[in-house]
């Protein structure tokens, strides 16, 4: 039984100088606001001034200051609200879509955008599929010290399209979800931490069980997971 | 010695100064002996004039030694010597002085006798075609604390694979630069501030993408001189160090010529008079270098160190409209190209990097040196085109600057009195430029980001065209003050900077930009002081202000900041020169620069609008240089160079201080040629601290990005391990009638060294590692030259 992960937000934007995904002192107590530990799956209200502090809504100025610039969006027009997950002493950044208003568009891009864009929806994961010399086998009886190939994907409808404001000609371009499936084991080798939906698993040479773990991730920090215990006889 | 024998040495050391390897006419002396006074006594006089050949100038100020016997005289301004009571037999003397390179040849003294000499010396006088100069650190204009490296010793230097302008890289003052930078770092300044100029016109870079070559010819070179700090009036809009390059075209008569093939490239230049007054001399080159290297550069060293494609080409007329007046016409231009991909099996953690650079200039110069006065007067245009486009996964990253520039440097000097020198003149710029950028504001890095080696930057995408105009009109003045042995020389240079710009705020879509447009001035006094306080000792020191304009791509509403002004320096350095014997000499000078108004990053979160950047940097380098130099003695000519240093920049008023990334404390260069018949040998050692870097203390797990991101320690608190390098240089020469062939063999890192030259990290940043430099390097060539 695992201990439950302890969950904050992450009050502190970036400096702009910032090559990491998050501020450091997201990394600190006083930057966050403790959720405590929560149960899986996470629910939670995100906190309404996500778009002034990490979005491309302009902060209050400081009396007799210019006012702040406002952030600029990834390269799929996105803005994430930092969450921290806390396991033991390992810190873990999760980064929750946020919806903002556009920066800097024109009237006329505001309101295409506001009437195409559709909020992101998680993809989907399909069955994984095992194989060993071409031949499909079960996840239960796999051979020991084989090479399997996994084969795993994703529904039809996961991959979405959806408009980005152009940050240089300022008009909106459609763009297509990317997909990308990371793998994790506790046991044999898998050729690639990540693929675009096959691997390669050594087994181990002694029977047992393995757990193998698949993220599929699209573009737009949507996500899908699944777990499978293999059996190596 | 007979008349014939006595004509062959000095055709010898002409040779020598010419630094001309085939066949040269020797028309240098005419040994006259004198009456007999008193035969059989035990010494004897030997008396002479040193005359610049072509002109008959007299050449005052030259030191002539018999270095077997340690006797030193010194030309007057009719260029005359004597020496009185020299022993009798044989004797090499050498000739030195500041406008030619040491020559050496042998003399008899005979007993009781006067021996009169007539010596015919090549100058380095810019219409030398077959001179070149580098000159180590000194004081511009007042300081002239010089020391000169012939052409020929800089080709041989170890490392240099034929390329003179290398051998900047071995002089003191300057940092060993991280392989494959080609950067120029002097006296710790970023190298983006100082300067490099050919004929008085500044230029991108010195080298070529990569540092393998330089963007010049090194034939047409007829001089570079490195000024670590302290120049005079004439120079400006530099924070660091001064780079000038002199390029040359007064050939023989007829057609001249070399052609040359290595590793690195192939170049060619060629050389022709046209009539009596006109020069014509065009040179290229172009490089394989990117596609027969990697048979020879290690997977790790690959993907670190740039394979860069580069080529360039040079054209000079040159008319003689009288004497010593003529016209210059000099058409320089260079590209570079490099490469670089990081495959991924995960699109998201690909990486992929293009970058191209083209630059040409156009240089008019025209020069007139008469009844006590020269004129200088050098116009030009040019253009500059540099584009970097990176892609981190799906995130892109572009900076292209697009630059038009006019330029005119107007020199005028006039001795007032015998002991009074006066030089006037104006150093004018005019930039458009265009400047693209997309990507994240924290690319590129800028000193003093933390940073880890291939780290994708920030994933927001920002966008950004902005088009500056910067006009940089510069009077200066200085005056040569000559009081007994001590030189003082006062200048000031003022920078009247307009900077005019189309986006004083970033514009969104729904509004139109407004642009800006200011003028500010920038007053700069100097002071630099010499004096001949021992007939082997010159002392030296200077100070003064320096102002350096902002650069275009800061000046951008998005990712700078429009208001930035000049950075400011305040250098101050002393020194002195011992000529210890005839071809031994020792420099040593100490430093200090205060640097104020630096540009740095805003440290707020959420910066204000147009304020990205700000100029509250501080920052100060200081430290000590020695030069220990052998000229051509016996064959053996080299030098010790040692810099110890250190450089400190502090962001921000309340932000702590830090090293800058251009720190490095030690750097040895040891250099040694060797002549023996018509072999050359040549060595190179190289020890230097490591650049400081940013530790890694800590990681975190990002969870949308499926990858580790780094947590910080202090900023430049650990250093890359340091640099040890030894390169060894073997060259022959075959000598024909009409050409000269020359087979040469550059070994770089002979002992195979595993010289770290980045730190890098596991995935998980868990584990510490390094990315090693080059393996030993052979690289053969040949080079024919008519």
């Amino acid at each position: 039984m695992h201990p439950p992960l302890s969950w904050s937000i992450c009050k502190a934007p970036k400096a702009v100088s910032e090559n990491d995904v998050v501020s450091p002192t997201c990394l600190a107590a006083d930057a966050t606001t403790a959720l405590g530990a929560t149960a899986m799956p996470l629910s939670v209200r995100l906190p309404a001034d996500g778009c002034r502090l990490f979005g491309p809504e302009i902060p209050p100025a400081t009396a007799g200051e210019p006012p702040p610039q406002p952030r600029a969006a990834d390269v799929t027009g996105g803005y994430y609200q930092p969450l921290r997950a806390d396991l033991d002493s390992a810190a873990t950044i999760a980064l929750a879509r946020i919806r903002c208003a556009l920066a800097g568009a024109s009237m006329d891009a505001a309101t295409e955008f506001a009437a195409r864009y559709a909020a992101n929806r998680n993809p989907t994961l399909t069955a994984l599929v095992a194989t060993v010399d071409g031949r499909e086998v079960a996840l239960d009886t796999l051979p020991a010290g084989s090479d399997v190939t996994l084969r795993a994907g994703f529904t039809a409808d996961s991959v979405e399209s959806f408009p980005v404001l152009d940050p240089q000609s300022q008009a909106l371009i459609d763009h297509v979800e990317t997909m990308t499936l990371s793998w994790f084991t506790d046991a044999g080798s898998l050729a690639f931490e990540n693929s675009d939906g096959e691997n390669r698993w050594t087994a181990p040479l002694s029977p047992g069980s393995a757990h193998l773990w698949i993220v599929l991730r699209d573009s737009r920090g949507g996500v899908d997971f699944a777990g499978y215990t293999l059996a190596i006889r | 010695m007979s008349r014939e024998r006595a004509g062959r040495a000095i055709g010898l050391a002409l040779v020598l100064a010419a630094a001309i390897t085939h066949a040269q006419s020797a028309d240098g002396t005419t040994p006259t002996p004198n009456a007999i006074a008193t035969p059989g006594a035990a010494t004897g006089e030997l008396s002479g004039i040193v005359l610049e050949r072509g002109t008959a100038r007299p050449l005052g100020g030259v030191t002539v030694t018999m270095t077997d016997v340690a006797r030193v005289a010194r030309t007057d301004d009719d260029g005359r010597f004597r020496f009185i009571g020299a022993p009798v037999g044989r004797h090499t003397l050498t000739l030195a002085g500041p406008e030619l390179d040491d020559v050496a040849v042998d003399e008899e003294v005979a007993g009781g006798r006067h021996r009169e000499v007539r010596y015919l010396v090549t100058t380095r006088a810019p219409s030398d075609r077959y001179q070149s100069v580098v000159r180590a650190p000194r004081i511009e204009r007042a300081g002239v604390v010089e020391t000169g490296v012939g052409r020929e010793e800089a080709r041989h230097v170890a490392g240099a694979a034929d390329d003179p302008l290398k051998v900047v890289e071995d002089l003191p003052g300057v940092a060993r630069a991280t392989v494959g930078s080609g950067a120029l770092i002097i006296w710790g300044a970023a190298p983006a501030d100082s300067r490099v100029v050919v004929d008085g016109v500044e230029i991108p870079a010195l080298y070529h993408v990569g540092g393998w070559r330089s963007t010049i010819h090194g034939d047409l070179v007829s001089r570079v001189s490195l000024s670590p700090g302290g120049f005079g009036a004439e120079w400006g809009r530099a924070l660091g160090g001064l780079v000038r390059v002199e390029t040359t075209a007064e050939p023989e008569r007829g057609v001249h010529g070399s052609v040359a093939l290595d590793l690195l490239d192939a170049s060619a230049l060629l050389s022709a008079t046209l009539g009596a007054r006109v020069t014509l001399t065009v040179a290229g080159r172009y490089s394989w270098l990117d596609r027969l290297a990697t048979a020879v550069v290690h997977g790790d060293a690959a993907a670190f160190v740039p394979l860069p494609r580069w080529d360039d080409y040079q054209l000079r007329a040159t008319v003689r409209l009288r004497a010593r007046e003529q016209l210059t016409l000099t058409l320089l231009a260079a590209d570079d190209s490099l490469r670089r991909a990081t495959a991924a099996a995960d699109p998201a953690q690909a990486h992929r990097e293009s970058f191209d650079r083209s630059t040409w200039r156009a240089i008019v110069r025209y020069s007139a040196d008469r009844d006590g006065s020269a004129v200088e007067l050098t116009p030009w245009f040019g253009y500059d085109d540099t584009r970097t486009d990176q892609r981190f996964g799906p995130t892109p990253a572009r900076l292209a600057v697009t630059s038009v520039l006019a330029g005119l440097r107007a020199t005028y000097r006039r001795r007032l009195a015998r002991a009074l020198i006066l030089s006037v003149g104006l150093d004018l710029l005019d930039t458009h430029a265009h400047i693209s950028r997309l990507g994240s504001l924290t690319i590129p890095a800028r000193e003093g980001d933390p940073f880890v080696f291939g780290q994708p930057p920030g994933d927001d995408v920002a966008a950004a065209d902005d088009r500056l105009h910067l006009l940089d009109a510069a009077p200066f003045a200085s005056l040569d003050v000559r009081l007994g042995p001590v030189t003082i020389t006062p200048g000031l240079r003022v920078d009247a900077l307009l900077v005019e710009g189309d986006h004083r705020l970033p514009a969104p879509a729904s509004a139109p930009a407004t642009g800006f447009s200011r003028l500010g001035w920038s007053i700069d006094p100097r002071l630099a002081i010499r004096a001949q306080a021992h007939r082997r000792l010159l002392l030296t020191a200077a100070a003064g202000l320096y102002h350096q304009p902002p650069d275009p791509a800061d000046l951008g509403a998005r990712f700078g900041n429009p208001t930035l002004g000049p950075a400011r320096a305040l250098v101050v350095t002393a020194g002195g020169e011992v000529r210890l014997t005839a071809p031994l000499t020792a420099e040593a000078n100490v430093y200090y620069r205060q640097l104020d108004d630096l540009v740095a990053r805003n440290a707020l979160p959420s910066p204000p609008v147009a304020a990205a950047l700000v100029q509250d940097g501080s920052g100060r380098s200081y430290g000590a240089q020695l030069l220990v130099r052998l000229q051509a003695w016996h064959g053996l000519s080299g030098w010790l160079s040692y810099t110890t240093g250190r450089s400190e920049r502090q962001d921000h008023p309340t932000s702590a201080t830090r090293l800058s990334d251009y720190d490095q404390t030690h750097i040895l260069t040891v250099v040694a040629g060797y002549e023996l018949r018509r072999w050359q040998f040549g060595l190179r050692l190289r020890y230097a601290t490591g650049f400081p870097r940013t530790p890694v203390t800590g990681a975190y797990f990002d969870a949308r990005d499926n990858r580790f991101d780094p947590l910080f320690g202090d900023v430049g608190s650990i250093r890359i391990p340091d640099f040890v390098q030894l390169d060894l240089h073997l060259e022959r020469a075959f000598v024909w009638t009409r050409a000269t062939l020359r087979i040469y063999l550059d070994l770089q890192n002979v002992t195979y060294q595993q010289n770290p030259e980045e730190i890098v990290y596991r995935a998980d940043y868990s584990q510490r590692g390094y990315l090693t430099g080059l393996p030993t390097l052979a690289v053969l060539g040949a080079k024919v030259q008519f």
